[in-house]
C-alpha cells in the first residue's frame, strides 16, 4: 500500500516558481493497476518520479507499507530502489555497452543474487517478456519494442513490490506498445503493482484506476473495470 | 551490501564497458596515457642517457674502473711496477696501462717564421706516454681514433693528438674548449710537427687523431712510453697514472679495497672508482643533468596525471547518462567508481605496457646501436627497467585517482538530472 499526502514539487528555474505537485493525497492499494494520465507538463513524470524516489518532493509523505520512505538518505533510497521499486524509462535507459541478459541481471548481481541463479532468473524474466532467443544481442541489435521490454524484464526480474513505468509506450509502434502493456496486464493479473504514466486516454482503460493530473492537481480519479487489449480502440 | 559485492559488480561492468565500448576511443585513451608515459621516461632517459655517455666516454677511454694517481702532494707515483703487480693479482683484473704524463706544445710550420716575434701554428696539450698494447686493452683507444691510425709498440716518432688541437677535428663540444686556446689549424695526418717537452724539442709525425668529447682525452697527446721517457730522461718509471680495468659487473669498491689493503705503501698514491676519479667539470655537468631529468621528470608526472584526469574525466561525463542509469536501476555508488577505477587501472596497465614496450623493445636498441650526439656529448637512451617501475607505479596511482574523482563526481549528481541529460 503507498499513501501518499500533501505532495508538492516546485521547481525554481532563477526567479521563477514552477508548482509541479499541488498538494496531491492519495492511495494506492497493493495489486492495483494505476494509471496517471494528463496532458504534457500535467506533472505525471514527476508524481511518477516523486513516488519511486527518484525525485525529492519539497513537502509531503509518501508512505510505503507504513514507512515514510522520503527519510530516507540517499544511499538508502538507492538500496531501497534496488530491492522494491523496478522502473520502466520512456527512453529504455539500457546500457548499451551490455547484452540484454546482463542488463537484466546487473541489479541481481547487485542484490547479492550469486552467477547462476542471477542468471536463470534474468533468462527466465527475458522468456517473460517473449525475448529468450535474444539473451546476447546487444540494445543496438534490438528494436525499440524489443528494447523497451529488454528494460520490463529487468524491473520485473528481482519481483519488486512496485513497477513503475514512465510512458512506456511513448516510442513503441500500435502493435509493439500493445505488446509491453500486454506484459504489464499479465503481470498485474499475477499481483503485481503497476504504477503507469501515460499520455494516451485509450491505454488508461488497461488499468483498475485513472488519475488525471493538470496543473500538477488531481482532476479525475476513477476506479474502472479494466479493457482487455484486444477491445483498445487504436489506428 | 557487502564492499565484495560491490566490486564485483564494479569489475562486471567495467569489463564489458572495455571489452564494447568503442575501440577507437580505447585506442585513443591508451595512446594518450601510452604517450605521456612515454614522455615521462623519454626525455629522462635522453638526458640521463647524456649524463651517462659522458661519465661512460670518461671510464671506457680515460679512467677504466680504477685509476690511481699520486697524492695531492707528489708528484708521480714512485712503485708503478708494485702497484701493477698488486693490480695483476685481483681476480677481477682484466687490463692496466701505465701511463706517464708531462705537460707539451705542439707547433706546426715553425720553420716558416720570418720574424722572431711571428707566432708559430701551435697547441698546448698534455703529452702522455703510453704502451699502446696494454693502453688499448684498457681504455680501447685504438677504437677513438678518428682519422689516421692508431700508435704500434715500435713508433719512435710518431703520435697521437686529441681533437681538441686540431681545429679540421675538433667537434661542436670541442671547440667551445678551444676559445682563447691555440690550435693546430692547417695540420692533419702525415704532418711533421715539433713537439716540446721539459724543454726538449723533437720532431714527431701526426700518425693519428682520436676524439671521445671528453675534453679531459681530447687535449691529450699519446706517443710510445719508452719514447717520452727517453725524451724526458725518466728512468726511474715513475708513473703518473695507472688505469685498471675489471672484469664486466666487477665491484669497483672491492677492487679499491683490494689494492690499498694490499699494497705496502699507499700513502703516496691515491686509488679512485671511476666515480671518484671524475674531473670537477664532467661532475658538474652529471650533476646539472640529473638536476635537469628531476626536474622535466616532475614536471612530467604533473603534466601526465593532469591529462590522464582530463581524458578520463571526458569518458566518464560523456557517461553520465549511464551513471544515472545505473543508480536508477539501484547499483550503488561505490560499484560504479570501482567499475570507473578499475577502466582507468586498465587503460593505465595498457597504455604503460605498450610504452614500456616501444621504449625497452625498440628505442633502447636502437640507441645502443646509433648513440646521439648532443652539441658533441655522445649519448644513448639510458632507462632501465628500475627507472621504469616508480614511474609506471606513479603514473597507475594518478590514472586511479583520475578513474575515481570524476566518477565520484558524477555519481554525487542527481539521479535523474543524469538520466534525464539535465
Amino acid at each position: 500500500m503507498i499513501q501518499v499526502k500533501n505532495l508538492v514539487r516546485i521547481f525554481h528555474t532563477g526567479d521563477v516558481e514552477l508548482i509541479a505537485l499541488k498538494n496531491l493525497s492519495f492511495e494506492i492499494p497493493t495489486g492495483q493497476f494505476l494509471a496517471i494520465t494528463g496532458r504534457s507538463g500535467a506533472g505525471k513524470s514527476t508524481l511518477l518520479y516523486s513516488l519511486s524516489l527518484l525525485d525529492r518532493p519539497n513537502e509531503g509523505v509518501i508512505t510505503i507499507d507504513k514507512h515514510n520512505v522520503l527519510e530516507l538518505s540517499d544511499a538508502q533510497r538507492v538500496l531501497y530502489r534496488r530491492d522494491n521499486f523496478g522502473f520502466i524509462f520512456q527512453e529504455y535507459a539500457l546500457l548499451p555497452t551490455l547484452t540484454a541478459i546482463e542488463n537484466v541481471l546487473l541489479p541481481l548481481l547487485m542484490q547479492g543474487v550469486k552467477g547462476d541463479p542471477a542468471r536463470k532468473k534474468a533468462q527466465e524474466a527475458l522468456e517473460k517478456v517473449g525475448l529468450g532467443d535474444k539473451l546476447h544481442n546487444l540494445s543496438s541489435q534490438l528494436s525499440g519494442g524489443q528494447q523497451q521490454r529488454v528494460s520490463i524484464a529487468r524491473a520485473i526480474a528481482h519481483s519488486p513490490k512496485i513497477l513503475f513505468a514512465d510512458e512506456p509506450t511513448a516510442n513503441l509502434d500500435t502493435e509493439s506498445s500493445k505488446q509491453v502493456l500486454d506484459i504489464f496486464v499479465q503481470l498485474n493479473q499475477h499481483g503485481q503493482t503497476i504504477v503507469m504514466v501515460t499520455h494516451e486516454p485509450e491505454y488508461a482503460k488497461l488499468a483498475h484506476r485513472d488519475i488525471e493530473l493538470s496543473d500538477g492537481q488531481v482532476i479525475r480519479d476513477v476506479t474502472q473495470k479494466p479493457k482487455k487489449i484486444k477491445e483498445l480502440k487504436h489506428e | 551490501m557487502s564492499f565484495t559485492q560491490e566490486a564485483y559488480v564494479g569489475f562486471f561492468l567495467a569489463v564489458r564497458d572495455i571489452k564494447r565500448s568503442n575501440p577507437w576511443t580505447t585506442l585513443l585513451i591508451m595512446l594518450v596515457i601510452g604517450l605521456t608515459f612515454f614522455n615521462m621516461l623519454f626525455i629522462g632517459g635522453l638526458l640521463f642517457g647524456i649524463a651517462d655517455g659522458l661519465f661512460g666516454a670518461y671510464k671506457l677511454y680515460y679512467s677504466g674502473n680504477i685509476l690511481v694517481v699520486p697524492a695531492t702532494n707528489k708528484n708521480d707515483i714512485p712503485l708503478a711496477n708494485s702497484v701493477v703487480s698488486v693490480a695483476k693479482n685481483m681476480p677481477q683484473f682484466r687490463a692496466v696501462s701505465v701511463r706517464f704524463v708531462d705537460p707539451a706544445l705542439l707547433e706546426y710550420n715553425y720553420r716558416n717564421k720570418v720574424r722572431l716575434s711571428d707566432f708559430a701554428e701551435s697547441a698546448n696539450g698534455q703529452i702522455v706516454g703510453i704502451d699502446p698494447v696494454a693502453e688499448d686493452k684498457t681504455s680501447h683507444l685504438s677504437s677513438v681514433v678518428v682519422a689516421g691510425s692508431y700508435l704500434s709498440p715500435h713508433d719512435a716518432d710518431a703520435i697521437l693528438v686529441g681533437s681538441t688541437l686540431m681545429q679540421k677535428y675538433a667537434t661542436i663540444r670541442n671547440a667551445a674548449n678551444t676559445v682563447g686556446s691555440r690550435v693546430l689549424k692547417n695540420a692533419d695526418i702525415g704532418s711533421r710537427v715539433r713537439l716540446t717537452v721539459n724543454g726538449v724539442q723533437k720532431e714527431v709525425v701526426i700518425k693519428g687523431v682520436i676524439t671521445t668529447n671528453v675534453p679531459t682525452i681530447d687535449s691529450r697527446i699519446y706517443m710510445v712510453d719508452s719514447q717520452l721517457r727517453a725524451l724526458t730522461n725518466n728512468t726511474i718509471l715513475s708513473a703518473s697514472e695507472i688505469a685498471i680495468s675489471l672484469q664486466p659487473g666487477a665491484s669497483e669498491k672491492l677492487a679499491k679495497d683490494y689494492l690499498i689493503k694490499n699494497l705496502r705503501s699507499n700513502s703516496d698514491i691515491v686509488v679512485q672508482t671511476s666515480d671518484e676519479s671524475l674531473p670537477a667539470g664532467i661532475a658538474s655537468e652529471l650533476q646539472v643533468f640529473t638536476k635537469l631529468e628531476d626536474l622535466i621528470g616532475g614536471i612530467a608526472v604533473i603534466v601526465s596525471s593532469v591529462t590522464i584526469f582530463i581524458v578520463i574525466y571526458v569518458n566518464a561525463v560523456t557517461r553520465r547518462k549511464f551513471i544515472g542509469i545505473l543508480k536508477g536501476i539501484g547499483i550503488s555508488s561505490v560499484a560504479i567508481e570501482i567499475s570507473y577505477v578499475f577502466q582507468a587501472l586498465f587503460y593505465a596497465l595498457l597504455g604503460t605496457t605498450v610504452a614500456t614496450i616501444l621504449i625497452m623493445g625498440l628505442l633502447v636498441p636502437y640507441y645502443q646501436l646509433h648513440p646521439f650526439s648532443i652539441a658533441g656529448i655522445p649519448g644513448t637512451l639510458a632507462i632501465t627497467m628500475n627507472d621504469i617501475m616508480p614511474r609506471a607505479i606513479i603514473l597507475t596511482v594518478a590514472s586511479l585517482i583520475s578513474g575515481f574523482i570524476p566518477a565520484w563526481l558524477v555519481t554525487k549528481q542527481n539521479t535523474l538530472d543524469a538520466i534525464l541529460g539535465r
